[in-house]
């Protein structure tokens, strides 16, 4: 690409060139002072360009360090600055050169950048084209390889709890590696050991451009389809290399693909000391391909064996199983039971002796319990018989005359004057009595009366004066006029007597 | 009854699968955990398995297929025809 720029520029030139036709053609001797028409700013950008060239070489190595180091994804362009102590250049890296980087820049990385420097004739700028870039100190792939490594082991990709298990005895193994290679018939050497095993090529270029996107697909279309062909483990392999030669199982399309694979997938790429990439992230890793195609056949191997043994054990078990069973027969016919088989019989037929007695008990007494009911029973029935029903009414009949008889007037009036005689008795003997009561309660009565009545206080001297009209008591002298007519009670009668007036002397 | 199971054998859809099944078998018999009916049927289904694994061993070389996608993309396999390199 180097030299598409270097045409580039050099078309621009020329275009620059042709703008001007009246121009002297060394324009580096042109001088305005000399009174030369002035430059336009593209004729002299154009010709800052071709001084630029001029007095560099084509193709220019340039060491420093990175400084803010910008990926534009929609261009896919890379810019940066490239510095030491005392300077800095800006550098662009296009698309095209930047997508053949392995390692990822970065800023304070030392690199080692190849290609030219160039006008930016837009912006009035020089800067430094980068075709290629290396880091120093150590190679692109080595550093893009510890690049990748550090952000898959970061994801987790190189655990061991994320890997697959290796099937014992895969059935049919799909080969993932080119045709031409030693590596395929390495692995068939070992593989053709076991005429049973299905194998399945996915012819794939193995190294160059494009062959670590071709192996990713092959990759993603087993695990797409791999199932359904019936493979059930993937050998990736690839005889030994350079590590360029080795790159496409370093990429991390291919590494992507693998983790995403539900199939099993051995690695043997290369020699014993390479490790891959893809090594790291198979659910196996062997070192070469050889390696790999044994490690995929380790349980088949001792197989044929493995099933004469378990023939074996079979038919062993089975033997003892039956011993074990014959001698358990044998302990159950040592069993008290077999060897005196009529002892129960004898037992069980006293048993039914013992519940024929008890029945025969039980029968006995029912009939008994059976005969006093009927026996009874046959009484009450001659209890029935007319003879005795005509007596038991006669009786009845004799009963209700009896009490007839009783209910005769005759006898209802002799009981009504007795009755009567009786109330008589009764009321004389209450009359009497009440008399009696009274006479004695009136003589009490007498006595309480003369006890607080005048006569006795009569008869103690004291009198009771009384006016003779109305026989008013006389209780003081203002009741008395003179002339009045006053009766004196004694105890033996009465005196009457005229009061005179008091408060009047006495005439005469 | 062991003379029909014997011809309803159906056999693992891996040789894995029918090691492990012998494994289970064997374990079953050799605990004496199942009858004795039960141990010589599953000992018909273990000599099947074996001839079954045998069968399996003795198979001839097989040919290598080769993948080739389909106008579609759809992965198939044919015989890879294999010139010495």
């Amino acid at each position: 690409m180097t030299s598409f720029f270097d045409f580039q520029a050099e078309l621009n030139a020329r275009k620059a060139a042709a703008r001007r036709p009246r121009a002297s053609s060394d324009v580096a001797s042109a001088s305005p002072v000399a009174g030369e028409a002035p430059l336009s700013v593209s004729q002299l950008t154009a010709q800052i360009d071709k001084v630029l060239k001029a007095g560099l070489p084509a193709v220019l190595h340039v060491r420093g360090e990175v400084s803010n180091f910008k990926f534009h994804t929609a261009s896919g362009h890379a810019y940066f600055t490239l510095k030491d102590p005392d300077a800095c250049i800006n550098c662009v890296m296009f698309k095209t050169d930047f997508s053949r980087v392995k390692f990822q820049p970065g800023d304070g990385m030392e690199l080692l950048v190849t290609g030219r420097v160039s006008v930016y004739a837009q912006r009035g700028s020089y800067q430094f084209y980068v075709s290629r870039m290396e880091p120093l100190g150590q190679g692109a792939l080595e550093l893009a390889f510890r690049q990748l490594c550090e952000k898959l082991e970061a994801e987790g990709l190189f655990a061991q709890e994320r890997k697959k298990p290796i099937p014992l005895f895969p059935n049919r193994i799909a080969l993932v590696t080119s045709r031409q290679t030693a590596a395929l018939q390495d692995m068939l050497k070992v593989l053709r050991r076991f005429p049973w095993l299905n194998l399945v090529l996915y012819h794939v270029p193995v190294q160059g451009d494009g062959a670590a996107i071709q192996i990713a697909q092959a990759i993603r279309d087993l695990h797409e389809h791999g199932r359904g062909l019936g493979i059930d483990l993937i050998i990736l392999g690839r005889g030994g290399g350079s590590l360029e030669d080795l790159w496409p199982f370093n990429e991390e399309v291919v590494a992507r693909a693998m983790v995403a694979c539900d199939i099993p997938i051995i690695t043997g790429i290369g020699h014993e000391i390479d490790v891959s990439i893809a090594d790291l992230v198979a659910d196996h890793h062997a070192h070469t391909p050889t390696e790999a195609a044994q490690g995929a056949t380790t349980r088949w191997r001792t197989a044929v064996d493995d099933v004469d043994a378990l023939s074996s054990r079979l038919g062993n078990a089975l033997r003892s199983r039956v011993q074990e069973a014959r001698s358990s027969l044998v302990n159950i016919e040592r069993h008290e039971f077999f060897r005196r088989p009529t002892d129960i019989v004898e037992e069980l037929r006293q048993r039914l002796d013992d519940l024929q007695q008890g029945m025969d008990l039980a029968l006995e007494d029912q009939v008994s319990d059976a005969r006093h009911k009927l026996s009874t029973l046959a009484l009450r029935l001659a209890e029935c018989t007319p003879r005795h029903l005509l007596a038991r009414k006669l009786q009845q009949l004799a009963a209700a005359e009896i009490r007839l008889q009783q209910h005769h007037p005759r006898q209802l009036l002799a009981l009504k004057t007795q009755q009567v005689d009786a109330m008589q008795a009764r009321l004389d003997l209450a009359v009497r009595s009440r008399l009696g009561q009274t006479r004695s309660r009136l003589e009490l009565l007498d006595r309480h009366l003369n006890a607080v009545g005048p006569q006795q206080v009569l008869a103690r001297g004291y009198t009771i004066t009384t006016f003779k009209k109305g026989g008013v008591i006389l209780r003081s002298k203002s009741q008395v006029k003179g002339g009045e007519r006053l009766i004196t009670h004694v105890v033996d009668g009465e005196v009457e007597s005229i009061a005179e007036d008091p408060d009047q002397p006495t005439l005469f | 009854m062991p003379t029909m199971a014997k011809k309803t054998q159906q056999p693992p859809k891996t040789f894995e699968d029918a090691i492990q099944e012998l494994e289970k078998i064997l374990a079953e018999i050799e605990s004496g955990g199942v009858g004795l009916e039960e141990s010589l049927l599953r000992y018909e289904r273990g000599t099947f398995l074996v001839q079954h694994c045998r069968g399996v061993l003795a198979q001839a070389e097989k040919q290598i297929e080769q993948i080739t996608k389909g106008p579609d993309g759809t992965p198939t396999t044919q015989p890879l025809e294999e010139k010495s390199e």
